[in-house]
């Protein structure tokens, strides 16, 4: 008996540290927001999140008020929140307004791709939400890894040209051109987009990828399961008849790894410069 | 503005006319269609206002709407927030919308004489919401030197915009069918199927052109949505819709004597051409606007108007008002669905329209199948 009392007590206890940080009810309206969230240690303070909040597997079980665009000012009132944060891709704008008048606070981050605007962001997020220590943390982390990776990238010889493909579902394929998160993150892994004749994203085109001559295709791992795995990547028109095609080198990387610029962008970085040139850091 | 014979056509007056198409006009006294309409409309009304993030009881909604008070002051999130700025824009708007599209689609059923014609599948409101769409993508990447607040989706410029493009792929319709001299046109459901897939394919070239915001402005246009709803856009819309109500009443007279044919109409004394141009110039006025706000929905110019038909038949008079109010019930029932059906999330109100809409088409074909001569 007197174990269970001194474990009810235990299990009041972490209750009444958060009650003094006057009970936050987050939502958050975007995958990387939410990662910062749970990665500040601050998870059990979010009610609900949109349907790109996939990490980590606490978020994805969480109430989903829907896709970051596409929201609805009552589902997210639904949840009672105190404090909801996304990215300048939330909306419709009228919706966000909504909130507002009904009194909710509404933070909306900006959501430019690069280290910088990442880093501002968790910053931001980690004093709002009382979790300044944690954020200088994971900020000092990513920059080592950055700066450890950008000394290696400024000593390459070569760098291979990268062919970022994105897919879902049965949609059609799409590759990246400049000023999108996979150029800044192929830059930042030591490879040059193949692509670089366009902004944003086009769907794919036999000719453009030939053309392109990508020494390696670059995909979201959700995007390599649509396709199918590997062999679904060199069904894509005219992947086959490129270097990365002749070599079969494709690299897969988590989603939100990988575009998210969250809290693992120190960890994407690394990854991508290790699949791209496998020998420099074998030589370590 | 226009001159009528002092004879005015009433509906009855039909039923000797060439193509009687519904010459079974099932009568039922227009008060009480109205009533019953009205009913519904309060009845949606006060489910609308009740349902959503937080239930609130009529009670509750009586009070914000008559004192403009809450019930309770110590409210997380006050009733009148919920009632003025999240659910009374929505439940007007869809209202507003359903009111336009239903109107517009007896105008354009009126003027082609053909009663399985609607704004949304003849290519009207893609026409405006590729107007629409073109200028979300050149008003930002062209007209660089334009104020801001006269660019993309905020601008008044934009509603100009697609109620032009509904006005041009109206227009075009009506110069194509025109030759087939009345009746039920084939030649015009064809036309309108091209200008579909024209439409669909512009629409494809411009989300190559657009950005990533750009881009998903334009799959708004594709699906339609009640979330948008503002003050702003309601006296908008509102007043558009005003200033057509006003041409009611010639409206009615003119598309009744048009039913009779255009020669009939033209010896009865009424200016067909004027008529014709009028119709064309307010049904795609209701459907630019619409269509620029909220996106494209189909379906809704067809159902209303036919199912009001039946109980009505087919004089102007007391259809097109009662389409007016049909419509707004229809739409402001499926935005109450689309907002609480996968709730919290939301389902474009587009869908739904057109999961009702589709099947009811589908019947209207066959029973017009199965009536002898519809389709010769």
């Amino acid at each position: 008996m007197k174990k269970i009392i001194i474990l009810a007590l235990l299990l009041c206890l972490p209750a009444s540290i958060f009650a003094e940080t006057k009970d936050l009810r987050i939502v958050t309206l975007n995958g990387t927001v939410s990662e910062i969230v749970f990665a500040l240690g601050k998870g059990k303070l979010v009610v609900g999140n949109d349907t790109s909040s996939l990490y980590p597997p606490e978020a994805l079980a969480l109430p989903k008020v829907g896709y970051q665009r596409a929201l609805s000012a009552e589902g997210i009132l639904s949840l009672k929140p105190s404090l909801v944060l996304g990215l300048e891709y939330a909306g419709p704008p009228e919706v966000i307004e909504q909130l507002k008048s009904a009194g909710l606070k509404v933070i909306i981050y900006p959501g430019l791709p690069g280290v910088e605007p990442a880093l501002n962001n968790i910053l931001a997020i980690g004093k709002e939400i009382g979790a300044e220590k944690e954020a200088q943390k994971i900020v000092q982390d990513i920059r080592k890894k950055h700066s450890k990776i950008a000394e290696k990238v400024s000593k390459l010889k070569s760098k291979p040209k990268v062919l970022f493909v994105y897919h879902r579902g049965t949609s059609l394929a799409q590759v990246s051109g400049t000023e999108t998160p996979a150029d800044e993150m192929i830059r930042l892994g030591g490879g040059i987009n193949a692509v670089d004749g366009f902004k944003g994203f086009k769907p794919i085109t036999p000719e453009a990828v030939i053309a392109a001559q990508p020494d390696i295709i670059l995909i979201p791992s959700r995007g390599l399961e649509s396709l199918g795995g590997k062999d679904g990547v060199f069904s894509l028109p005219g992947v086959k008849d490129t270097p990365a095609g002749k070599k079969s080198r494709v690299v897969a990387i988590d989603d939100l790894v990988l575009l998210g610029f969250g809290p693992r962008l120190g960890q994407g970085i690394e990854e991508l410069f290790e699949s791209f040139h496998p020998k420099t850091s074998e030589k370590k | 503005m226009i001159v009528s014979s002092p004879e005015t056509s009433s509906p009855e007056m039909k039923s000797t006319g060439e193509e009687k198409k519904k010459k079974k006009g099932r009568k039922v006294p227009p008060i009480l269609v109205y009533v019953v309409l009205a009913i519904g409309l309060f009845g949606i009304g006060i489910l609308s206002l009740k349902f959503g993030s937080i239930q609130l009881s009529t009670e509750e909604i009586l009070k914000v709407l008559i004192l403009g008070q809450d019930s309770l002051s110590e409210l997380e999130i006050p009733h009148s927030i919920l009632v003025w700025n999240l659910r009374m824009p929505r439940l007007v708007l869809s209202m507003l919308v359903g009111a336009c599209l239903a109107s517009a689609g007896v105008c354009i059923q009126g003027l082609f004489r053909n009663p399985l014609v609607e704004p949304g599948f003849i290519g009207v409101s893609p026409g405006a919401a590729l107007a629409a769409s073109t200028w979300i993508v050149f008003s930002e990447k062209i007209l660089t030197f334009f104020p801001a607040e006269l660019k993309g989706k905020e601008s008044f410029l934009l509603q100009l915009f697609a109620f032009g493009g509904a006005l041009s792929v109206s227009f075009f319709l009506h110069l194509v069918s025109k030759r087939e001299g009345g009746g039920f046109s084939l030649v015009l459901v064809l036309a309108g199927i091209a200008v579909n897939a024209t439409v669909v394919s512009l629409l494809g070239f411009l989300s190559y052109l657009a950005d990533d915001s750009q881009l998903r402005n334009l799959t708004f246009w594709s699906l339609g949505s009640m979330a948008v709803a503002s003050w702003h856009k309601i006296y908008l819309l509102g007043s558009v819709l005003l200033i057509v109500t006003l041409f009611f009443p010639v409206l009615a007279r003119g598309l009744d004597a048009l039913a009779l044919g255009e020669a009939e109409a033209f010896h009865t004394g009424f200016k067909v051409r004027r008529i014709r141009n009028l119709t064309i110039v307010l049904a795609s006025l209701l459907v630019g606007v619409s269509i620029s706000i909220c996106g494209n929905i189909a379906f809704v110019g067809l159902i209303v108007p036919h199912i009001l038909r039946m109980v009505l038949g087919p004089g102007h008079k007391t259809l097109l008002p009662a389409s007016l109010f049909g419509g707004a019930l229809l739409l402001s029932v499926a935005d109450l669905a689309a907002r609480t059906v996968a709730f919290p999330s939301e389902l474009p109100i587009g869908i739904i329209a057109a999961g009702i809409g589709g099947p009811f088409f589908l019947f209207l074909i066959l029973q017009a199948k199965r009536r002898e001569g519809e389709f010769r």
